[in-house]
Parts: structure tokens; C-alpha cells; sequence
């Protein structure tokens, strides 16, 4: 056992001698102990030495090399001694060092063996000084044991780390102060004073600088990284009521765009640093080091911490899915040293703010009134409308007595919470951790509503001093919400169907027996593109069942194969199953226009079923060697990894239909939601696909500093990639990126500069890759289809025909992507700052050329630019002890434009307001392209003396939409159109508020963009086939010379008022109150509650919106090409929600 | 122990070098997990002639070229757009339909600029079986029929475009570089030149009859029908009746007894086909061989029942009032909405199968 001991304590030794010199002390110390039980007689050590005009400091290294001595010395004492020379043979130390040290005023002595210490100013005899070995444990505020902290003599190099435990030994002179410092911690200074037994607590540092970011495949602190990384916390996450972790993400981060979506538990529009492609724009997520699509499946309470990576710097790492930037997810792990509990749970009510206002039930009845007179004024025969008002031929109009709220009817006030439970324990060789969680997520429609149970198991067992091994676990079982569209249909319903039901004694649909039913009406034949809502909404959203398993482990052994060197494997496995279970009901709706006995009919009169099964396997593998240096004043860390990944998506669907109305019905019961219940007639299948990708790379990594002063980042990554081509050899793209940095603050020159705690200037530039070819899971591979199989009578002859053509030579789209910028701490670091500016340009963008006549062609063509500034800063203020204030915020800018597209992304000139956004060189993506609208043309008179409108067939008549001719030829017509509107704000920004005032927490979050527009496509000309409700503000029409300049006449057939144009355009700028939140926290509970600290909090999400749009909020999320457009569906009714929560310790 | 752990280190350090160096091309090697191109034979030109058959009725796949041909937009440009129809079943409906109606459509609208892509994609790749045919000099007898039915399918689809635009440009080679297709408008008369042409090759070349397993496919009398409607948009009445007579006098072909049927499944190919592009191959084919055009002029229903379609291209009053009364033609071309005419989901058309069809004759 000794022997052992011994062994390995000798083997540290000759790693120890290759480390820098503040290992030195330690090293003789260890040796000291070693050959106490060893051997004896090196006190009486030789020494030879030659050197010349010498600096005394490096004869003191010299010495130090060749012998056993050690010297604890303050690097100022002999700083500015004259130069030495020194030329002895087999001398003893007192021969060597009475020479050097002559005439310096420096004394020394030798305390126990060899450590000798030295002393300007006082003379040997002065150095009263005697060794003292010193033991002691160096713990977190939160009282976790800190492992790798340096313990270091004050004003000198020696020193010693702390070991996992946080334990340390050190041997040193008795009145020495020691000095720790720890990566993410403040240093603290503790006076050794004789005690040989220390317990040291750091407190975690707050200095943006010094935090501990997650970058891929690794760790820094963010000061030797030249690059923009934004750690977000896990609490600003949880604290929030969104069952979507990224949602509260918004405003939090520069550079980084998201728009939220009101249905439960969806994805937000995400996009960092502008819109990158006209493909996938959707950043990478990394779950605990597994590369995914989503983060949507993480419990947000679970979440350690969210690192937001924005440069080429930290993005090239990750090669062909790092250009649209990553989001980098840690889960939380135990602490080291304590057993802890967390319950945490929190209520929440949501309600609809700022509905869209629309027509009533009798400013509906005048307005179809007006508009169907109007048609017949313009076209005698166009008479179906007026007959419905005028009930020709039957109850229309007069059978329709509602005054109906739809959004009110289908909208309630809906519920949120979200509980968690998690139990952290550790000992010396294993930290155990694990979370249980469950969440609800109701829609602010009825019944939608989202679930969510996950459970968390993370494990790291110490095997011993070299090997970790461990794993991850998250697991999650979501419900899917049922989504009726109700709040669109709502929307569009006319006010005058009345919400309630009405009882009939009638046939079951079922068939069996009659009964009393309550129905509803069905909508009127001026509207029979549409249903009730309520009915749809009540008779089928139990009728579906939707829930998705997510299965993502991972394991990995971590071996410290020397001091410097680590190594880590580590494999993933990723499995998500859905299924989705749908039931077509039988119900019976009621026509009031009908004669009473006859007035019901069924809506639906065949049952069906579908199922559909969708897989997603993902697999990685990774293994990465770090080797981490200090050579005197150089620093280097170097990583070089190799990582595989195999994803598989594959679905099967299927249908079950009835054939014969009233014939082998499939009962209305959640048992035989299957395919296969003996029930049904005609079963199908529902073409679908499947498909998988592979990727192989290689990559590596090199952070280097001098001084800590310099930096230098450069990264590299070599992906091969099964789907992008063919061609082995073409299969494979290499990205890199390239870093610099300076601390001008560790510049003398910069000492003086008082006010300044913190300056680092950076630069970085690279190459990055993005994934994402047209939706095409094998773009080589042109998919064909058969539908263009010739038929003679029943003779089938298949052929098959490429969907498209592919260029031999398509490679992933690369972003050519730079920054330069600062970041900066000043008086007394409690203003924090940085900026950067931000350049990227997408090169090669993978498109489907069409031009006429040829197939569409996948190929590489086109570019776009985006750049930008981005501002963060915070300051803090601490008013006393009890009170402390910390303002922040951020500010980014955006302008995008597209240099090359070789078509426009819409070929044809939109003619409806629906697709009024267009891509093409020279504009910014999805840009609004129409006319500019002038008014209202007021009489014939009017109409005459303009130029002539030919938009949408022309035809103009009074009270229709002038536009602007443009081009002053005298005639409007497509030429008069130009960018009208741009989806991309100018800026978006977000500040926060924090007040801390004894265990009082007050915060409040502000978010806003300013300078995009919105286009308006509800209410105008959404869908062009049918009678919709009328948006309020058609109250304001035109109905007569004057009295209306801006909303046209209401008559959908005057086609010309609904091409897209100004009249379309609104304000996307807006102000929120994001975030309210007050929260007290209690920590001297009585200890027989046994709880640690208690937290209760209210908060308020979205209390106010300041915006200038009539859609329900002014965010609206959409793809690469086409955002921005309102389209008044229920993913922008973003609701208020007040929260309650509770949070404890024990 | 260090021996065990070196030997545990070696192996993790092993994996993925082996799968560097053995499976690494490999594991790269990912193959459609669908059909693709190399999956079947294409046939060099016979299957791309035949693809022409497809295309045009295509509304499901790439290229979509039924939108062109069968869709709405046809149904827009040949329907609306004539005096028979007037506007669809929803009311709301009427405004788009009524730019057609009204001759308002911008190139730029959607039916419009449809018609025209989907068109000229046709047209290409019609081309392209014709290019093929050319670089490789096929002049076997097979291939000369295809090349025949790629000139009918050219020429038709110029018909088309032509009566719809009048100049159009005209593409009558492989567009290799997008760029190529930048043509301006070529003079009505060019195009028309182009369709005799394309025509009077295929009339030469084009077998009068097929096997029964082609049953349908074009044919010179097709070539001929076709010629002497194209020949009819011009006023040249003696060379169109001179053609007509050609197909009257091979007695090929008469007219169905029942007139009714020739809308229904049972009617496809029957006597008097000379051209058709086939609504549906057998029932339950679902939309991959069906034709769009049944589904969008079909009798929109009111409430579940009797709902055949979507309803676009409603009869006039005037065309109603036309048919002479017991005209049985008329229960088999107009429908009314909400009036199902019995006997099957589908319609019967007011079908009497116990009476002969009182057909008039029409010669």
C-alpha cells in the first residue's frame, strides 16, 4: 500500500518538474516527503554554474534546474538588481548565493531543507521566519469543493493546486500570505499566521470576463477568447413561464433575434446575426455536446446554462452546421460535496391582450349590405350576394340573427405550471444528479394544451486519479396540442352565426336511436368554405391524440492521460417516437335557412382514422484529446477531436376510412383510434418518406496567449458529409476560423488609465458552413416521381422522371463571416461593455434555378450579406449592503441584403397581398414589394384626370385604392412597384432592471425592435373565394365622395384594391414590458423545516406592448424568405401571463 | 494496471481510427432510401416520350405540368375566360374568376403565370426527347414513331400558347444554360408554322393504330384531329376539312351510343376518342393518375353530399337555355349544385340505362 503510495507520488514528480515554476514549491515539498522515508543527504548539494551578466532572478531558476533548492522570493525584490556573474564548480548554495547576492541588500536563509527564502532590506538574522506545512479545503460560496484552484505564496511564483476534493498541502514560511485564485471566482488573500489547517471559501466572480463558457467541444473563460459568446444562466431561463426554453431567450442576448409563437411548447423563429440563407436559417443546437435540430424537449428548470456562440471564432468548430450560429445547452450536474433537494413549482394565468378588433354583428350586416348592393351596381348579375342580404329565394341573411364574438368564443383564460424536483448528491468519487419535472402549457384556444414530463439522470463516478466516467440522461414525454386553427377560422366566422347550440330531437350520427342533441349552426352559404368554429373545435379536439418520446443518453470515459494531456470519448444516441392519432367524429350541424323539421343535416358523415408513426434516430460519437500548457508565459490549450453522426428519420401513415355512410362505422372511442380494429372499410397508406445522413469529421482547436495578454484562437474542421454529392472526394468541405486578441488593460501604458479595470480588443474571421440544400434529404439524388407514368386504358407504363436536375459539383452553402470588437470593464468594474461589428457573406447559396422550360436545377448560386453592430453593457451599482442595483441591456443592429440571386424568389408578380414578400439581388430578403397606395380615387372625375390603373385587370371605379405611377408614364401597372416594406428591423433591443434590496429581488425586463415593417394579410384579401368577418376598421370605407382617403370601398370583387401595396404595410416597431417579476427569499427558516432557503416570486410576462399594428402582437414568424406578413393566425397572439412561484431548498 | 489501462486506452483510441481508415467512404455512402433514377431503366427515348403522357396530366409531382394543362389556370384560360362559363358556386368565389372573365389577368398572376410555365416546362421537355433523338442520330422505326409524338406533344402544347398569347417565344431546341430560353416573342404565325410542321411530321410518321396494351396513344388520325382544329383557328376550312375527312374515312372511329357515358370512367377510349388525355387509369387511384380537371370543375356541394368538385367553371344561364328541350346531352354536361341526379356518389348524369340514348345525330 505504501509502496503504491510512493510510486505514484514519484510519477507526479516527473510531471510536476515539466510544469511552470509555480509548481516548484510543491514539487519540493513532495520530494521532501518522499525522501524523508527514501533517502537523506541531498541537503548538502553541489552546484555548478557559468553564466554571465544575469539577470538574479534566472540564477535563481538556473539554480532551482539543477538542484534540489528551492527560493520563495518577491519578483520585485530583485527586479532591477544589477546584472550578475556567476562561475562556480561544485559549490555549496551559502558559496553561490553570498556571490549573487552581494551588495543587493537581499538576505536569505534556508529554512528546513531546501526551501530558502529571500528578503531585501533586513538582514539573515531579521528572517525569523520557520517552515510551516499548511492543509486546507477551498469550497464555493454555495459549498461546493473546488478542485484546480491555485494556491500561490503572495509575491512570489511558488505554489500548489487544490485536488478534486478541494484539499491542498503546501509548505511554506509560517508568516506567508497565501493567495487562491480559481477560473469564474474572485481571488482571495488568507494570512497563513502560524495555522497549519485553512478553510478558504471563494466567491463566485461576476466579471463577465472570468466566466466559464461552454464552447464546442471544450471549456474557456471567456478572457481567452477572441470571439463573441454570450452565456445566458439557467435561472433567467426557468424563471420564466415558457414551455419552450427559448422563448425566454428573447431580448437577452445581442445578435440574437427571436420571435415567439403563442402556441404551446412550439419552436420560436430564431436567427442569429440576421438571415443567412434562403434555406434553413436555424441555428445548431447543442444538448450536452449532442449536435440536434431542437431544444424543445429540454425541461428549461433543468438547464445549467445556454451559451449563444455568434463569431467565426467559436463557430467554425462546428463546420457545416455552424453558420446560422449555435445555441449550446448544459444541463444542470451535482455539485461537488453536498447532498441537495429542489423543489421548485410555479402557476401561471394566461390571457389574450390586444385582440384584433373586427365587425360586429350588424357593422357586419351594413357592411355586406353595402358591399352586396355595390357588386350589383357594378355587374347586374352579380347578384348571389344581394339575394343572400335580401333573402331571395329563401331565409339568408334574415336566418342568421347572431352578433357573435368568435375570438371571444373559441379564446379562454388559460393555465400554466410547471414543477420540478431535483436531488444532487456527491461524495469524493461520484456525483449523482437527477430532475423530475412536469409541465402544462394550455393555448389561449379551448382545449389546446400541451404536456410535458421529463426526468433528468446525469451520474460521474471517479474511477481514480486518471479516469472519469459517466453518463447523461434526459427523457421526456410530451402531449402534443391539438390544433384546430380555431383561432383563424374564429377570425374569419361571420358574426352573425350564433355561438350556441340548439336542441333537436334527431337521429344519433352514430345511428342508434334518436335523441336530444344540441347543435350548432352551420355557416351561411356566402361563407360554406368555412365551419363553425365551436364545432369544429368541440366535436374534434378529443379526437386526437399526439405525443412524442425523446429518449437522449450519452456516456462517455474521461482519462487525464498525463497532468496536461485529457482525453474523452464519448457516444450519443438520440431517439424520438411520435405517434399522432386522429378520429374523424360523425356529428350533425343545423341549417337555419332550412324549414324547421328538415334544418339538420350531417356535417360529417363518414368516420375515419389516421396514424401516423414518425422516428428520429441520431447517434454520435466523439473523441477529442485537449492538451492544456503553460510554457512560462505561453498558454496554450489544444484540442483535435474526431466525431461521426448518423441521424434516420423515417414515418409510416396510414389511414382508415368508411366507406358507406351509416355502414361499419368506427365508434367514437379512443380504443379504436387504430388502424387496425376490425372496424373501417378502405385502409391506405399515406405516401411518406424516409431517409438518413451520415457525417464524418475531423477538427481541431488551438487557444494560445501570451501573458494572458496577446490571444490568439484558430479552429479548424473538415467535414465529410454522405448527402452533399456523390463524388467521394466531393463530399468533404474544410472550415476554419482565426482569432485575435489584446488586453490593452495589462499595458503599462494603461495604468494610469485609472477608470479602466478591463479593455480586450478582438478580431476574428472564418469560414462556415450551412446545412441545408432546398429541404432535399438527398440532393444528389434527384427524388423522381411516377405521376408522370403514361396510361393507355388500364395499362400503366411507369416512367420516371427526375423532379429535378443536379449540379455534379453542389457543395454546402459557406458564410464568410468576420467581427471586430471590444469588450471593456471600468470604474471599478461595475460598468461593463462591449460592441462588436459583425460582417457575414454567404456565398454559394444552394438553390433550385428554374428557369422556363428546363427542369429546375439544385445548384449553387447566389449570395447574401449581412452585417451589423451589436452593444451589450451593464452596470452595477451597490447603494449599501442591503441594497444593489444592476442595469443591462443590448442593442443590435441588422442590414441584409442579397447581392446575387439569379432569379427573384418569386417569378411572378404577386398580384394577391397574401405572398407580397420577394427575394432578389440588390434588396433585402423577404422584402416587401408593391405599390405605393395614394389615396382614394374619390369620382370618375378623379379617375379621369389620374393615370390609368391596369393593376389586377384595372377597372377602377370611386372609393378604390390610387397608386402612386412611379415611373411618371403615365399609366400604373407593375412597374409602379417597388420595396415597400422590410421584414428586417434595424435594430432590436432588450434591458433589464434589477433591484436587490435586503432578500427583496425586483426585476423588470424591457424588449423592442425598431424599423421593420409588417404586411397586414388578414382582413384585406387573405383568400380571395370566400365571404370572411370584416376587419373594424372597414367601418371607415369609402362609401361616398370624401369620406374616406385611406380604406377603399368594401367590395372584395374591386380586385384592385388588393394587390400588395402600402395599404398593406404597418409599423413592426414595438416596446414591451418583457418581464416583472418581485421575489423574496427566506433563509433562516427554523431547521426543523428542514428546508435551506425558501423563494416566492410573482412575476408578469408581456404585461404591456406599446406597437403600432392591428394584428394581435406585432411578431410574426416565418422562413428565410418570407417573414413579417400577418396573417392573424393564433402562433401571434401572445398572451399576458401572471406567474406565482415557489422555490426551495433542503 | 498500467498494462490494463494502456490496453483499455489503445482500444478507445482504436475506434476511430478503424472507422477512419476502413469505413469511413463507406459510412458516407448513403443511398436514397426511396427510388431514384438509378433505381429503374430509363429508356433513352421511349421513356421520355412516354413521360410526355404523364407530364401533361401530372398536377401531383414536379414539374407540375398539369397545372398548366388541366388545372385551374386551364380551366381559367379556357373556361372563364369563353362565353359558356361564368362564375363558380361560391359566391365569395367571383373575383378572381371574374378577372379572367373579364380579360384582367396580369402575366404576373398566378393562373396566368402558371399556364404560361407549366407550358414552356412542357414544351422542354419535349425538346429534350427531340435533342436526344437528334445527338444520337436515332433513326430506327421505334424512334421515329417517338419522335413523332414528341412533335404532337410540342405542337400541342404551342396550340395552346399560341390561341391563348398569339406571340409567344419560340423554344424549339434543349435549353442547356438558363440563359438560352431568354427569347423575345416570336410571331403568332412563326409558332403556327412550328405546330404544321411538328404536326405534319407526326401525321407521316405515327401509326394509324396501336396494339391493345397502347390503346390511346396518339396516333396519326390524332395528328390529323388535332391539325385540322389548329388549321380551323386560321380559316383555312378546306385543308381542315380535308384532314377531318381523312379520319372520317378510315372508319376508326364513331360516335358512343350514350352520350352520357363518354364523361364517365366507362366511357374513356370508347369509339370515338381519337385523342384524350385519360381522367383516371382504374378507381382508386387516388389523384396520381387523375385528372384535375374533373376535380375542379366538378359540381360543388353545399353540405357534404353531392360535392364533386371545387366547383370553378359554372355554366352560363345562356348556355343552359341553349339545348333544345329533352336534349339528353345537357343532363350529362350541366350539374346543379345541391341536386345530385341519383344513382351513384359520383352522379349518373340522369343516366336511363333501360332507354337507348335518344343521341341526335350530328352529321
Amino acid at each position: 500500500m505504501k509502496k503504491n503510495g510512493t510510486g505514484s507520488v514519484s510519477q507526479s514528480i516527473l510531471i510536476y518538474q515539466k510544469v511552470a515554476r509555480i509548481m516548484k514549491l510543491t514539487v519540493a515539498m513532495l520530494l521532501f516527503a518522499c525522501l524523508q522515508v527514501a533517502a537523506k543527504g541531498h541537503g548538502q548539494e553541489r552546484i555548478t554554474l557559468k553564466m554571465n551578466d544575469t539577470e538574479i532572478r534566472k540564477v535563481l531558476f538556473a539554480i532551482e534546474k539543477k538542484s534540489e533548492y528551492r527560493f520563495l522570493f518577491s519578483e520585485e525584490s530583485v527586479k532591477g538588481k544589477p546584472k550578475v556573474n556567476v562561475d562556480v564548480t561544485q559549490a555549496t548554495l551559502p558559496e553561490v548565493l553570498d556571490r549573487v547576492l552581494a551588495n543587493t541588500g537581499i538576505s536569505y536563509k534556508v529554512l528546513g531543507t531546501n526551501l530558502v527564502v529571500l528578503k531585501e532590506g533586513v538582514n539573515a538574522d531579521a528572517i525569523i521566519s520557520s517552515e510551516i506545512r499548511v492543509t486546507g479545503k477551498v469550497s464555493s460560496s454555495t459549498g461546493e469543493a473546488l478542485a484546480g484552484v491555485s494556491v500561490s505564496v503572495k509575491g512570489t511564483r511558488t505554489g500548489t493546486t487544490t485536488d478534486a476534493n478541494g484539499n491542498f498541502t503546501i509548505s511554506v514560511p509560517d508568516d506567508a500570505v497565501l493567495v487562491f485564485t480559481s477560473v469564474g471566482y474572485e481571488s482571495v488573500e488568507v494570512a497563513v499566521a502560524g495555522k497549519s489547517s485553512l478553510t478558504v471559501t471563494l466567491k463566485q466572480s461576476e466579471k463577465v470576463q472570468d466566466a466559464v463558457v461552454v464552447i464546442g467541444y471544450g471549456t474557456a473563460t471567456k478572457r481567452d477568447l477572441t470571439g463573441s459568446i454570450t452565456k445566458v444562466k439557467g435561472d433567467v431561463i426557468a424563471s420564466q413561464p415558457n414551455s419552450n426554453p427559448l422563448s425566454s431567450l428573447q431580448s437577452k442576448v445581442a445578435g440574437l433575434n427571436i420571435i415567439n409563437s403563442a402556441i404551446p411548447g412550439s419552436t420560436p423563429d430564431v436567427r442569429i446575426r440576421g438571415t443567412v440563407s434562403v434555406g434553413s436559417i436555424r441555428p445548431v443546437y447543442i444538448i450536452d455536446g449532442l449536435f440536434s435540430d431542437n431544444m424543445d424537449f429540454v425541461n428549461p428548470s433543468e438547464i445549467e446554462s445556454v451559451e449563444v456562440l455568434k463569431d467565426p471564432s467559436s463557430l467554425a468548430i462546428f463546420g457545416i452546421k455552424g453558420a446560422a450560429g449555435a445555441i449550446l445547452v448544459t444541463t444542470k450536474r451535482a455539485k461537488a460535496g453536498q447532498l441537495n433537494i429542489n423543489f421548485n413549482t410555479s402557476y401561471g394565468s394566461k390571457a389574450l391582450v390586444d385582440k384584433i378588433q373586427l365587425a360586429n354583428g350588424d357593422q357586419f350586416r351594413s357592411l355586406l349590405t353595402f358591399e352586396a348592393n355595390n357588386r350589383v351596381a357594378d355587374d347586374p348579375s352579380n347578384n348571389s350576394l344581394l339575394s343572400f342580404v335580401n333573402n331571395v329565394g329563401g331565409p339568408g341573411m334574415s336566418a342568421f340573427p347572431g352578433n357573435t364574438d368568435w375570438i371571444d368564443a373559441v379564446t379562454r383564460k388559460a393555465k400554466f405550471s410547471n414543477t420540478n424536483l431535483s436531488i444532487d448528491g456527491s461524495s469524493e468519487r461520484n456525483r449523482f444528479h437527477m430532475g423530475l419535472g412536469y409541465s402544462y402549457d394550455e393555448g389561449l384556444v379551448k382545449h389546446v394544451r400541451y404536456d410535458r414530463l421529463t426526468i433528468n439522470l446525469n451520474d460521474e463516478l471517479r474511477v481514480n486519479k486518471y479516469w472519469k466516467i459517466g453518463f447523461t440522461l434526459i427523457g421526456s414525454k410530451e402531449n402534443l396540442p391539438y390544433n384546430s386553427g380555431a383561432l383563424e377560422n374564429a377570425r374569419r366566422a361571420l358574426p352573425i352565426i350564433p355561438t350556441g347550440t340548439k336542441t333537436f330531437r334527431t337521429q344519433n350520427p352514430y345511428g342508434i336511436d334518436s335523441a336530444n342533441f344540441d347543435l350548432y349552426s352551420t355557416t351561411p352559404i356566402i361563407q360554406n368554405s368555412e365551419t363553425n368554429p365551436l364545432a369544429t373545435l368541440e366535436y374534434n379536439w378529443d379526437k386526437k391524440v399526439d405525443t412524442r418520446y425523446r429518449v437522449y443518453g450519452s456516456g462517455y470515459v474521461d482519462i487525464n492521460i498525463t497532468k496536461d494531456l485529457n482525453f474523452r470519448s464519448t457516444w450519443y444516441g438520440d431517439l424520438s417516437f411520435r405517434e399522432n392519432r386522429e378520429y374523424t367524429p360523425l356529428y350533425n350541424l343545423y341549417d337555419p335557412t332550412q324549414p324547421a323539421a328538415s334544418q339538420v343535416f350531417a356535417k360529417n358523415s363518414l368516420t375515419a382514422v389516421r396514424q401516423d408513426l414518425i422516428n428520429t434516430k441520431s447517434f454520435q460519437q466523439d473523441y477529442v484529446a485537449t492538451y492544456k500548457k503553460r510554457i512560462g508565459e505561453h498558454n496554450l490549450t489544444a484540442m483535435a477531436g474526431f466525431t461521426t453522426t448518423y441521424f434516420k428519420y423515417d414515418q409510416l401513415s396510414g389511414s382508415l376510412s368508411q366507406k358507406t355512410p351509416g355502414v361499419n362505422i368506427i365508434p367514437d372511442d379512443e380504443r379504436f383510434y387504430y388502424l387496425n380494429t376490425g372496424f373501417g372499410d378502405i385502409k391506405s397508406i399515406i405516401p411518406t418518406n424516409q431517409n438518413e445522413y451520415t457525417t464524418v469529421s475531423g477538427f481541431g482547436r488551438l487557444l494560445y496567449n501570451y501573458k494572458s495578454k496577446y490571444f490568439l484562437n484558430a479552429s479548424f474542421r473538415r467535414d465529410g458529409s454522405s448527402q452533399i454529392n456523390r463524388d467521394y472526394s466531393k463530399k468533404f468541405q474544410s472550415f476554419w476560423a482565426l482569432g485575435a486578441a489584446w488586453e490593452i488593460s495589462k499595458e503599462s501604458f494603461m495604468s494610469n488609465v485609472k477608470f479602466i479595470n478591463y479593455l480586450k480588443l478582438k478580431a476574428s474571421t472564418g469560414l462556415l458552413g450551412n446545412f441545408t440544400a432546398q429541404g432535399k434529404a438527398y440532393p444528389a439524388y434527384p427524388t423522381i416521381s411516377s405521376s408522370a407514368s403514361a396510361v393507355f386504358g388500364d395499362n400503366l407504363i411507369p416512367v420516371y422522371v427526375p423532379d429535378y436536375l443536379f449540379d455534379p459539383n453542389l457543395h454546402w452553402e459557406t458564410v464568410n463571416s468576420s467581427e471586430v470588437g471590444f469588450e471593456a470593464d471600468a470604474f471599478n468594474s461595475r460598468l461593463h461593455f462591449e460592441a462588436a461589428y459583425y460582417y457575414k457573406k454567404t456565398k454559394d447559396l444552394i438553390v433550385l434555378l428554374e428557369p422556363a422550360g428546363i427542369l429546375p436545377t439544385l445548384t449553387n448560386n447566389g449570395s447574401i450579406e449581412n452585417k451589423g453592430m451589436e452593444f451589450t453593457g451593464s452596470w452595477t451599482q451597490k447603494f449599501s449592503k442591503d441594497l444593489s442595483l444592476t442595469v443591462g441591456g443590448n442593442l443590435t443592429t441588422y442590414k441584409n441584403k442579397v447581392l446575387h440571386l439569379e432569379y427573384p424568389a418569386r417569378k411572378t408578380i404577386s398580384s394577391s397581398e397574401q405572398t407580397p414578400d420577394q427575394a432578389q439581388t440588390g434588396f433585402p430578403i423577404g422584402f416587401f414589394y408593391g405599390l405605393v397606395a395614394d389615396g382614394i380615387y374619390q369620382s370618375y372625375a378623379d379617375i379621369l384626370a389620374s393615370p390609368v390603373n391596369t393593376i389586377n385587370g384595372g377597372g377602377v371605379k370611386p372609393g378604390d385604392l390610387k397608386y402612386k405611377d412611379l415611373n411618371s408614364d403615365g399609366k400604373i401597372d407593375d412597374n409602379d412597384r417597388q420595396m415597400i416594406g422590410d421584414p428586417t428591423p434595424d435594430f432590436t433591443y432588450g434591458f433589464t432592471t434589477s433591484l436587490k434590496y435586503k432578500s427583496f429581488d425586483l426585476g423588470i425586463d424591457f424588449a423592442g425592435c425598431y424599423g421593420n415593417e409588417i404586411y397586414r394579410v388578414w382582413g384585406t384579401s387573405e383568400q380571395k373565394n370566400s365571404v370572411y368577418n370584416y376587419p373594424a376598421y372597414y367601418t371607415e370605407g369609402w362609401t361616398a365622395a370624401g369620406n374616406s382617403n385611406w380604406v377603399p370601398i368594401v367590395n372584395q370583387n374591386h380586385l384592385v384594391n388588393r394587390a400588395p401595396s402600402t395599404y398593406g404595410i404597418e409599423d413592426g416597431s414595438y416596446f414591451r414590458i418583457r418581464n416583472l417579476s418581485l421575489a423574496y427569499t427566506f433563509v433562516n427558516l427554523p431547521k426543523v423545516t428542514g428546508i435551506k432557503n425558501l423563494r416566492l416570486s410573482v412575476g408578469v410576462q408581456n404585461l404591456k406592448t406599446w406597437k403600432n399594428n392591428l394584428g394581435y402582437s406585432p411578431e410574426f414568424a416565418g422562413g428565410a424568405l418570407s417573414y413579417g406578413l400577418d396573417f392573424g393566425g393564433a402562433g401571434s397572439a401572445l398572451p399576458r401571463i401572471f406567474t406565482f412561484g415557489l422555490n426551495a431548498n433542503f | 494496471m498500467q498494462q490494463f489501462k494502456k490496453m483499455i486506452m489503445g482500444a478507445l483510441l482504436l475506434v476511430p481510427v478503424v472507422t477512419l481508415t476502413t469505413g469511413c467512404k463507406k459510412f458516407l455512402d448513403r443511398k436514397p432510401l426511396s427510388i431514384t433514377t438509378d433505381d429503374v431503366k430509363v429508356g433513352a427515348l421511349e421513356g421520355q416520350v412516354l413521360g410526355l403522357y404523364g407530364a401533361v396530366r401530372n398536377s401531383k409531382d414536379q414539374p407540375y405540368c398539369g397545372d398548366g394543362f388541366e388545372n385551374i389556370p386551364w380551366v381559367a384560360m379556357n373556361g372563364f375566360r369563353s362565353d359558356d362559363a361564368e362564375n363558380v358556386a361560391d359566391p365569395g368565389a367571383s373575383a378572381w374568376h371574374q378577372t379572367y372573365d373579364n380579360f384582367q389577368y396580369t402575366k404576373d398572376d398566378w393562373g396566368a403565370g402558371l399556364y404560361w410555365d407549366k407550358h414552356y416546362v412542357f414544351i422542354g421537355l419535349c425538346n429534350d426527347a427531340l435533342d436526344v433523338a437528334a445527338t444520337n442520330n436515332y433513326t430506327d422505326p421505334a424512334s421515329i414513331v417517338n419522335i413523332a409524338e414528341a412533335k404532337f406533344w410540342r405542337a400541342y402544347s404551342y396550340f395552346d400558347l399560341v390561341r391563348t398569347f398569339g406571340d409567344v417565344p419560340k423554344i424549339d431546341f434543349k435549353i442547356k444554360n438558363p440563359a438560352d430560353g431568354n427569347k423575345a416573342k416570336a410571331p403568332a404565325a412563326e409558332i403556327y408554322a412550328l405546330i404544321d410542321a411538328d404536326l405534319t411530321y407526326a401525321e407521316q410518321h405515327l401509326p394509324a393504330q396501336w396494339e391493345a396494351k397502347f390503346k390511346g396513344r396518339l396516333t396519326s388520325y390524332a395528328a390529323k384531329t388535332f391539325h385540322a382544329k389548329a388549321l380551323l383557328y386560321r380559316q383555312q376550312w378546306a385543308n381542315a376539312l380535308t384532314l377531318c375527312k381523312e379520319v372520317i374515312n378510315s372508319t376508326q372511329y364513331s360516335l358512343a351510343p350514350q352520350y352520357w357515358k363518354i364523361f364517365k370512367k366507362e366511357g374513356e377510349l370508347n369509339s370515338e376518342s381519337i385523342f384524350e388525355i385519360q381522367a383516371s387509369k382504374t378507381a382508386g387511384d387516388g389523384d396520381v393518375y387523375w385528372s384535375r380537371l374533373g376535380q375542379c370543375q366538378g359540381v360543388r356541394g353545399g353540405s357534404g353530399a353531392w360535392d364533386l368538385g371545387w366547383g370553378w367553371n359554372t355554366p352560363t344561364a345562356s348556355l343552359e337555355a341553349s339545348y333544345e328541350a329533352g336534349d339528353v346531352r345537357k343532363d350529362a354536361t350541366i350539374l346543379y349544385s345541391n341536386q345530385s341526379d341519383g344513382v351513384t356518389n359520383t352522379g349518373g348524369y340522369r343516366q336511363n340505362p333501360a332507354q337507348p340514348d335518344q343521341r341526335p345525330l350530328l352529321e
